[in-house]
């Protein structure tokens, strides 16, 4: 489970959140839906830790995995070298390290990268690595900031697979979005996030019941007050 | 203990830079080629002590003076040589009615082979002069010595060896460079590099300390920074083992167990420059901002030398105390054969780690702010 109570974060006189609370349950998805700009980067950085939160508290029980915005990966490391590092700086032994480095290859179709360096890696190779790192050490909790942004179709189609068999082996799954379409494919419940603030949580018929509408993404557009910022 | 963790993945990264380390290899062996070419220069300035050629023009107009010259030591050669000798038109007849005589020495003052060529032939010149002079003097029954009031002797105590040992200073300097050289690359990519990969932020998430995460890549600059120091002093080493240079009797010594107290006395120091490197690469805003700052560090442990020649300054005990200027300090001690005391060298060693600390620890703690982090 994840929860967020009443998050707020200025930079300088800049307010990237204003008023940010919701809580993502185990076993579902919870998307974190926002134009480009609504805040959904610095709430999740506040819910793993990386910013402190000017006022609020974020609540995450039991271990986290995080596949931030950038993958980020060493251009000189193969996958399965990225794997390890990552679970034995999560404090696993060497063994258990190449175990899981394995497993997951394994699990996330990497079996042909699994020992090339990532400078030629796609961006939906690199994704998959990041993604691996955030498993890595199995946490109950999962955050994804963006996960499909720049992926070609099949790469998206796989990833939106990954987030959902999380979900189904009963994992709280909290992920961002600024596309539609991506929240009626993959989650359960949805946090509409603008100009900072957190304007309708629900399951996407609860959302749909609330606007009268009976298209999600009229409902959204309608919730978040325009359609700038959004993505189909 | 992660920090190990840390250090054994950045070692593993930093071996397979082969771009990085080619640099570091070649400015680990730019400074013993320097080395190596100012002490064959002065391998041959031993050498040249020969006879002094020169070419003569109009030399049948002064056969007298020529003949003087081949019997002191001129080789009269047809043309070329550094130096050239020129009897004008008239020098003849001058001569014969004792008025002063023109010759003319012509060389080319930009060319550094010809400074010792030309005091050579100024010398023979006025030596003949004055022979000359005395003969005048006698036929006229008057003393050549009331003609020289002062004898002036000239005595050029500099040999080839305290020109090779002046050559030597400039190890310190080369070694200390490579200091804060060999890891520079290292000292970025994992601090500003990581940062604009962006993944600082996927290892910030890991669970891992900040301590750790600074440890292990420091340790793994500061090794990388240790081996291209040693591979500097160790070429240099056998860059001064040169045969010629025992050939030529330009003695420059250094023992191996001299060698050895140079590496140890500077470990402190290439634990010391990854530190600082690390610390300042974080403050800039990008990869070739971390650059630009640390190629001006490079310079630091030049300053004090450069001012030093400027200016006669005698090294004062606070000097063994100072990171940088200590070991620069007591580098030259230890080629020059002044022993220091076990203390003075604890002293320079425990500032020097200090200031490692210091740095490590200041690095460790701007990790946590988000202003650092995010790079903003």
């Amino acid at each position: 489970m994840i929860a967020a109570r009443g998050l707020q974060k200025r930079f300088g006189s800049k307010v990237a959140v204003e008023e940010v609370s919701f809580r993502a349950p185990d076993g579902c998805v919870t998307a974190l839906l926002g134009p480009n700009g609504a805040g959904k980067t610095t709430s999740l950085r506040i819910l793993y830790g990386l910013l402190r939160p000017d006022a609020g508290e974020a609540v995450v029980d039991g271990a986290l995995g995080v596949l931030p915005d950038s993958p980020g990966l060493y251009a000189r490391l193969t996958a399965r070298e990225h794997l390890r590092y990552a679970a034995r700086l999560q404090g696993l032994s060497a063994k258990e390290a190449d175990g899981r480095a394995g497993a997951l290859i394994e699990r996330l179709g990497m079996r042909e990268i699994a020992d090339r360096p990532a400078a030629g890696f796609s961006q939906g190779e690199r994704r998959k690595v990041a993604l691996g790192r955030a498993l890595i050490h199995d946490p109950r909790n999962v955050v994804l900031d963006e996960p499909t942004n720049g992926l070609d179709v099949p790469a998206t189609r796989a990833m939106r697979r990954q987030v959902r068999e999380l979900a189904e082996a009963g994992k709280c799954v909290l992920f961002s979005t600024h596309i539609l379409q991506e929240v009626a494919a993959v989650c359960d419940r949805v946090v509409v996030l603008a100009r900072g603030r957190v304007v309708a949580e629900g399951t996407p018929d609860e959302l749909l019941q609330r606007t009268g509408r009976t298209n999600l993404e009229d409902a959204f557009v309608e919730l978040i007050g325009t359609e700038e910022g959004l993505g189909s | 203990m992660k920090a190990l963790v840390v250090f054994a993945k950045e070692a593993l990264d930093a071996a397979r830079d082969r771009r990085s380390l080619g640099s570091a290899l070649i400015y680990s062996l730019f400074g013993p080629l320097v080395l190596a070419m100012a002490l064959g220069a002065v391998a041959r300035d031993r050498s040249e002590d020969g006879p002094l050629r020169l070419a003569i023009a109009g030399a049948e107009r002064a056969p007298s003076l020529v003949r003087w010259l081949e019997q002191n030591g001129v080789e009269v050669v047809p043309s070329g040589g550094p130096v050239a000798l020129s009897i004008p038109e008239g020098y003849a007849e001058d001569f014969r009615a004792s008025r002063p005589a023109k010759v003319e020495l012509i060389y080319d003052a930009s060319r550094s082979d010809s400074r010792g060529p030309v005091q050579r032939a100024e010398t023979l010149l006025e030596r003949y002069g004055a022979q000359v002079t005395g003969l005048r003097l006698s036929a006229r029954g008057i003393s050549p010595r009331v003609a020289q009031p002062v004898k002036l002797a000239l005595i050029d105590r500099s040999t080839a060896a305290s020109r090779a040992a002046l050559t030597l200073g400039m190890l310190p300097i080369f070694l200390l460079m490579a200091a804060f050289i060999s890891a520079m690359n290292i000292a970025i990519d994992t601090t500003a590099g990581e940062r604009e990969r962006g993944s600082l932020e996927p290892l910030l998430v890991h669970a891992v300390s900040r301590t750790d995460l600074v440890a292990g890549k420091w340790m793994a600059a500061a090794l990388f920074n240790a081996l291209g120091m040693g591979l500097t002093l160790l070429v240099s080493f056998l860059v001064l083992r040169w045969d010629r240079l025992e050939e030529l009797d330009v003695p420059v010594a250094l023992s191996p167990g001299d060698a050895l107290r140079l590496f140890v006395l500077l470990l402190p120091l290439t634990l010391f420059a990854p530190a600082l490197q690390m610390l300042i690469s974080l403050f800039a805003r990008s990869f070739k901002e971390a650059q630009t700052y640390l190629s001006l560090l490079i310079f630091l442990p030049v300053i004090p030398d450069f001012l030093f020649s400027f200016q006669r300054i005698d090294t004062e005990p606070w000097m063994r105390a100072v990171p940088v200027l200590a070991e620069q300090v007591l580098a030259g001690d230890l080629l020059r054969g002044q022993a220091n005391g076990p203390l003075v060298h604890l002293l320079a060693a425990g500032a020097t780690l200090l200031a490692t600390v210091t740095c490590l620890a200041v690095t460790a703690r701007m990790l946590g702010h988000e202003r650092i982090v995010l790079g903003r």
